[in-house]
């Protein structure tokens, strides 16, 4: 017992060097992701991000114009979508074929006319090959509402126009038209957008935050790769030879790399509670909460490092270990929500998601910052951090027993 | 004190490594054992200190160490090929994991440490260290608990000649207290302090005794 704890003094004590390039590491992350934050919310970066639809057909006719017109100013939020005319559809399918639009509508010659007749043209809408996820979703659904809003509008007004002929009541159809819209579709009350907050009631801001500080973690597993990776197995050879086994080895690792991880978060997390940050989350609201957070946000450091520490034990080399370590954080970090929220993400992921490593850690911290934690929750992560360990322990007697001396 | 080291087999899937491998060493004794290269010196030694499961016994005072896995740890030290070190912290720091802090203290100022020439670079980062120093401070760290056999896999390869005259030094030491050292080794010059003389070949040990020079022994690892 006395050489296992020799053994995770040395281990912190060897955790303790990397503490500088892990804290670097960190300012620079904390840096870029401050500036990616700022680009995001610019007002510029905004117009890149509206959704571009191509029009291909008349759209000069006066309904028509008005049912695009509204649909374009429907929503003055950051989810604003841009019209663009094309004379002809070749133009539209070279500028989708570019990538500038997110897909076309092709408006059918006399398509209005058609609505008060029994003969209904159809608007089709054509898109890129995209795979099942917000952006064209959204965009089919604003050409669904292109279509609705002409079709009702355009059908109320001609009831309107018809009950007005034979009480010989005399109409102008555009007056008509426009108080229809004025009185049923007033652009400030047109809609009410609530924000319920991106996937388990987080609000954006905290969203990333959770984010950021999952990515920092497993990316503080990278950087401090040196301290986790056996290259040579002679030293746990020799420990295990005069009585430190397997698992006192692995317990002498893991704990001290759990340390400097949390010393790590709590330093990050004290950093923001002195920030803009701290005004808005109550985790963080005092350097004294934050560090509470930080001890709090333990189960997900313990998950997070029994995942890499099991990475490294089945890789052999630096270079692979770095390898197998940003792929699989990558990875898990988007299949899991972090750098899109998950409601924006296809199904599959949504599913997965709450399955793996990631998910579990991302949704703990959720947990935390809403100060709603679930024992459930901390019962996934202690058992998943277990089986992660227990794997480990395996890993490295097959290893001891299989690598040359 | 003794030794006794009674059919030892060891096999990879079909490849037999080790084949009734059979060797006896009293107190005070030294014993070499020659390999080619993947003869399996480096795999006995591993079987020897329970690294390795194999078959056969390795009785010492007529008490089997490879069952007794507590008395073996006691009584056997160990050092491999690759010192097994910890790159990232000083020398001291690496033998805080062996030593107490005043045994430690006591072994530097006129023990084993101060022997090898540990104290010359005490405070010295394993990865700044030369090869022998490693070596030293490996063997400084093997001897901690004061072991009675000592198995060494090549203690001197790629040293200077201060280097290995140190560890030669401490080795004739080792083995007037009493000590019994298995080594494995490709120098001829480090067999001078051997009693014994033992070659693996075709997993198989021959003894072969008070053969020194230099051709005898290339020929016998040739035509056995």
């Amino acid at each position: 017992m006395n050489k296992v704890i020799r053994y995770l003094a040395l281990n912190i004590k060897r955790a303790v060097k990397f503490l500088p390039a892990m804290l670097l590491f960190t300012l620079i992350s904390g840096g870029c992701a401050i500036l990616l934050l700022s680009a995001m919310l610019s007002s510029d970066s905004i117009e890149k991000q509206n959704l571009k639809i191509g029009v291909v057909g008349d759209i000069g006719e006066t309904f028509l114009n008005v049912g695009v017109e509204t649909v374009q100013k429907f929503d003055s939020s950051r989810y604003y979508v841009s019209f663009l005319d094309f004379s002809t559809e070749e133009k539209a399918i070279d500028e989708l074929k570019k990538g500038n639009l997110e897909g076309y509508v092709v408006i059918p010659e006399g398509f209005t006319d058609s609505l008060s007749t029994d003969e209904v043209k159809h608007i089709s809408y054509v898109s890129a090959n995209t795979p099942d996820s917000i952006t064209p979703m959204l965009t089919k659904e604003l050409v669904n509402i292109i279509s609705e809003f002409v079709l009702e509008s355009r059908k109320g007004i001609s009831a309107v126009q018809y009950a007005a002929d034979i009480y010989g009541v005399e109409t102008d159809s555009y007056d008509l038209h426009m108080t229809y819209i004025n009185s049923v579709l007033s652009r400030d009350s047109a809609s009410q957008t609530k924000e319920t907050g991106i996937g388990n009631g987080l609000g954006f801001s905290t969203y990333c935050l959770i984010s950021f500080l999952i990515i920092l973690m497993l990316l503080w597993g990278i950087v401090s790769g040196a301290f986790a990776i056996k290259e040579d197995m002679a030293l746990p050879r020799v420990m295990k030879a005069r009585g430190i086994n397997e698992a006192s080895q692995i317990f002498g690792e893991y704990i001290s790399f759990v340390m400097i991880t949390v010393i790590n978060l709590a330093i990050v997390l004290l950093a923001l509670s002195f920030s803009s940050f701290a005004l808005s989350h109550e985790a963080i609201e005092t350097p004294m909460v934050a560090f509470i957070t930080a001890i709090k946000l333990l189960p997900c450091v313990c998950l997070i490092a029994s995942m890499q520490i099991f990475i490294y034990e089945l890789c052999r080399n630096r270079v692979s270990a770095f390898l197998a370590q940003l792929l699989c954080s990558l990875t898990l970090c988007y299949i899991c929500g972090c750098f899109y929220p998950l409601n924006s993400l296809p199904s599959i992921f949504r599913t997965l998601a709450p399955f793996l490593p990631c998910g579990l850690a991302f949704d703990y911290a959720a947990e935390v910052f809403l100060d709603e934690v679930n024992i459930f929750s901390l019962a996934a992560l202690t058992v998943y951090s277990l089986a992660f360990l227990i794997v480990c322990i395996g890993c490295r007697k097959h290893r001891m027993g299989r690598d040359k001396i | 004190m003794y030794i006794e080291i009674k059919n030892i087999n060891k096999s990879f899937g079909k490849t037999k490594i080790l084949e009734n491998i059979c060797l006896n060493a009293e107190s005070g004794s030294c014993i070499a054992i020659l390999g080619e290269n993947g003869s399996g010196k480096s795999t006995l030694f591993s079987v020897l200190c329970g690294l390795l499961k194999g078959e056969g016994e390795f009785l010492c005072n007529g008490r089997d160490l490879m069952k007794e896995k507590k008395l073996r740890s006691k009584l056997v030290g160990f050092v491999p090929q690759e010192p097994p070190l910890i790159p990232e912290l000083t020398a001291k720091d690496n033998l805080m994991l062996w030593y107490d802090k005043k045994e430690l203290e006591k072994e530097l100022d006129c023990g084993v440490l101060k022997m090898l020439g540990i104290h010359e670079f005490y405070k010295t980062e394993v990865r700044k260290m030369s090869g022998g120093m490693k070596k030293r401070l490996a063997i400084g760290c093997a001897v901690s608990h004061k072991p009675h056999i000592l198995l060494l896999d090549e203690p001197t390869s790629a040293l200077d000649l201060l280097c290995k005259e140190k560890i030669a030094q401490y080795l004739a030491d080792f083995k007037k207290g009493g000590g019994i050292t298995v080594l494995s080794t490709h120098d001829i010059g480090e067999l001078d302090a051997c009693d014994e003389i033992y070659i693996l070949k075709n997993s198989r040990l021959f003894a072969y005794d008070k053969i020194r020079d230099t051709k005898s022994l290339i020929g016998c690892l040739k035509n056995e």
